[in-house]
């Protein structure tokens, strides 16, 4: 363990008048604030190596304006493709996207399906607390179905997405799912995702105990870590489980891991093609 | 010499029978643009698609995207990261690329924009030509912004503004449209190339280590990701280091402001217009784009013909070259403006001046001829 | 006693193993002082409900703007699992000599 005098050793990957976060307490963006530092720091990547694209919403302020490097807070659900352009011009850089659910399994499914799908080198944490939470509490496309929330008043009506499992059908080369209990795995993960070349996606449940819990009647974030506790189920021990015991629970772990080749480079390899004879 | 000398070499002396679309992107090419990201939409889709063959050629990157706002936002990021980019449209894509737009014009993004005009509303006569998207360039995206619009009547053009563009755009750190009509794109001319060292290139200004990118001066310099400066681009209202700061009054007031101001203080630098004035005229055109071919055409019939009328071809649409319009309302009785819509840039006529602004209206997809505005402006032969 | 620690931190970590991961490894016995900045922490409760030990207690104690802060009544009893300092949402937590 780092010792150190007045403050916590990872304070020093922040901008300290961002501090402390405007987050809620018991939020779990801050968690993963922390778990994200984490990660860079045992793999000793440097701020200044990293790009932080965000979207709109509380998710999309993890990075933005609490981590240092250089930042690209963009508009509703557009990071992704947003970031797209970034890692063309800066593909040595690791370009990280850390957004909510709302923004990118909503408004920007479209443009983190099509990211999935180019494999493109770029670390997406999905942090899906289930809600808008910003705006108040209304449902998003992961809310449970037959939760009352803001605008659902009469109870959800809709499905809820499985978005680790659309991005692992959309063809990304690394996909896991965790909660933010299970936070050394989830360091872990964070670190696999930004050694990984392709499209690394990490779907990560987190508390939002203000405007879902509310909802669900957990009121604090420590109630809710024990409520991911409760019902995750790791993917390993979820293959041999029936479909009725696995409902409504959270499957952790490494969803797949594969070695497809990364767009910018193929990109690369058409200019490639050009470096002697230029007609 | 690089690989894009090597390449625009190849256009030395040449004189090429091509169309405002390959003009355009060839332009591009000799302006240095080193990534475009669009997506196939009438009648663009050339400009994609010669670029995709050509720009690997010169070491950049052609993205072809799933839609006109990963488009554009993919052109935004690219430019944070280094790059000189554009993209191309027509007025649906147009539509859908506002909200990025303004966040061009808030976080000071220079790109260029180009919108390929087609009959609209909506998908409209989606393989004809209209000039309907005037005042959405101005005012599509929401709040108070300037913006810097181009427009070109010739192929020529098409790939000599398209150069201007992406140096207004470095030079006022601002996106800039090139508004060019349909049937311009799919026009054939002689495109007259010149060398490349003749080409006036505006250097994009980069922030020294004490200077901010989003203050401290009119027109700041940009930072660009990966110098180790720990940029912050936002959308919000922010301070001068780029940090977000939607409280205070003050911080709103200033950066709003200074945005706008940049570009209406500079309108008189920025506006390139082609006036043809006669002393003692009462009657005068004013038009753009492909429009002012024949009015022109109309104003050497009426020559001919005994009558004294004069021209003004507006090459900057945005900002409006107000001063000039006030004085050309000042010499005649009637300003007469022919337009493929119902009336945009009559409109804004209308506000500077006190004689009489006759709008010639002509939409459906059929351009304008010399006898059409010919008899519009009072000539009976 | 220790073992009894040494045994309630692998039935933990355990559950943390099943998961795949590497396991942050432990240095018992360390002489290590938890601090909380008091300016940083909001009185969330996860490090108190996360740590193996309870090492936490919520105290009377509230900082400026009126948060419970935690006390670190049970030191002694940290096993340096870095479990608090890593789910503090605020990094408020740190290790002192």
């Amino acid at each position: 363990m780092v010792t150190s005098k007045n403050k916590n050793p990872l304070i020093k990957y922040l901008r300290k008048e961002a501090l402390p976060t405007t987050f809620c307490p018991g939020c779990g963006c801050g968690t993963i604030l922390n778990a994200y530092v984490n990660a860079l720091d045992n793999l000793k990547i440097h701020p200044e190596k990293t790009i932080s694209v965000t979207g709109i919403g509380c998710s999309s302020w993890i990075t933005s304006p609490h981590f240092k490097g250089d930042t690209l807070h963009t508009t509703h659900g557009r990071a992704v493709a947003f970031a797209t352009g970034v890692k063309v011009m800066k593909p040595d850089m690791h370009v990280v996207v850390i957004a909510g659910d709302g923004d990118l399994a909503g408004i920007g499914i479209n443009h983190l399906i099509h990211a999935a799908r180019r494999n493109i080198g770029l670390t997406v944490l999905l942090v899906n607390n289930n809600i808008y939470g910003m705006t108040g509490g209304q449902f998003s496309a992961t809310t449970p179905k037959g939760l009352i929330t803001t605008s659902s008043p009469y109870k959800n009506i809709e499905n809820p997405f499985n978005i680790a499992d659309i991005i692992t059908a959309s063809g990304a080369n690394y996909v896991a799912r965790w909660t933010t209990y299970q936070i050394f795995p989830l360091i872990h993960s964070i670190e696999e995702a930004l050694k990984t070349k392709g499209f690394s996606f990490i779907e990560i449940i987190s508390q939002c105990p203000m405007n879902y819990g509310r909802f669900l009647g957990i009121r604090t974030g420590g109630k809710f870590l024990e409520y991911f506790k409760e019902n995750s189920i790791n993917i390993e021990k979820a293959k041999n489980l029936s479909e009725n015991e696995i409902r409504g629970k959270f499957i952790v772990g490494k969803l797949v891991e594969r070695n497809s080749p990364e767009f910018t480079e193929q990109l690369r390899d058409i200019n490639k093609k050009f470096q002697d004879d230029h007609r | 010499m690089n690989k894009r000398g090597k390449y625009l070499k190849n256009f030395e002396n040449k004189n090429l029978f091509i169309n405002g679309n390959e003009a355009l992107s060839y332009g591009a090419i000799f302006a240095g643009c080193n990534f475009f990201a669009g997506y196939p939409i009438t009648p663009s889709s050339e400009i994609a698609k010669l670029l995709s063959r050509e720009l690997p050629k010169v070491d950049s990157y052609f993205l072809q995207m799933e839609d006109e706002i990963a488009s554009i936002s993919a052109v935004i990021g690219s430019v944070w990261a280094g790059g000189k980019s554009m993209t191309a449209t027509s007025g649906p894509g147009f539509s859908l690329m506002m909200e990025n737009i303004g966040y061009a014009c808030m976080t000071e993004t220079p790109c260029v924009i180009v919108n390929v005009q087609r009959s609209g509303p909506s998908t409209g006569q989606a393989t004809k030509t209209a000039q309907g998207d005037i005042m959405q360039a101005r005012w599509g995206t929401h709040g108070d912004h300037e913006i810097i619009a181009l427009s070109p009547s010739t192929v020529q053009e098409c790939f000599d503004l398209i150069i201007k563009c992406f140096n207004l755009s470095e030079q006022y750190r601002t996106p800039v449209i090139f508004l060019m009509e349909g049937i311009t794109a799919n026009l054939r001319e002689k495109v007259i190339f010149p060398l490349a060292k003749n080409v006036n290139i505006t250097p994009r200004r980069k922030a020294k280590k004490n200077e901010q990118a989003f203050g401290g001066e009119l027109i700041p310099p940009i930072i660009e990701f990966g110098h180790g400066r720990d940029v912050h681009v936002t959308g919000s209202t922010h301070m001068e280091n780029g940090m977000r700061d939607i409280v205070s009054q003050g911080v709103h007031d200033k950066l709003v402001r200074r945005i706008n101001t940049k570009i209406s203080k500079n309108r008189e630098k920025i506006t390139v217009l082609d006036e043809k004035i006669v002393e003692g005229a009462n009657d005068a055109i004013v038009s753009y784009g492909v429009t002012a071919r024949p009015a022109y055409g109309a104003v050497l019939k009426a020559k001919k013909h005994n009558k004294n009328i004069s021209f003004n071809r507006l090459v900057t649409i945005w900002p409006f070259p107000k001063k000039q319009i006030i004085n050309l309302g000042k010499q005649v009785d009637r300003i007469y403006v022919p337009e493929m819509n119902l009336g945009q840039i009559s409109r804004e006529i209308e506000r500077y001046v006190n004689c009489e602004v006759i709008p010639i209206t002509k939409i459906g997809g059929i351009p304008f001829t010399v006898d059409e505005i010919y008899k519009e402006i009072g000539g009976t032969k | 006693m220790i073992f009894f620690i040494i045994y309630l931190f692998k039935i933990y970590t355990k559950d943390l193993l099943r998961f795949n991961s590497v396991v942050v490894s432990s240095k018992n016995g360390e002489n290590t002082l938890i601090k909380i900045d008091e300016k940083l922490c909001k009185g969330c409760d996860i490090c108190y409900t996360i740590c193996p030990v309870n090492v936490f207690k919520k105290s009377d104690e509230i900082n400026k703007k009126g948060y419970f802060i935690p006390n670190p009544v049970n030191n002694d009893k940290c096993i340096n699992c870095g479990l608090c300092l890593v789910m503090c949402p605020e990094f408020a937590i740190y290790l002192d000599d």
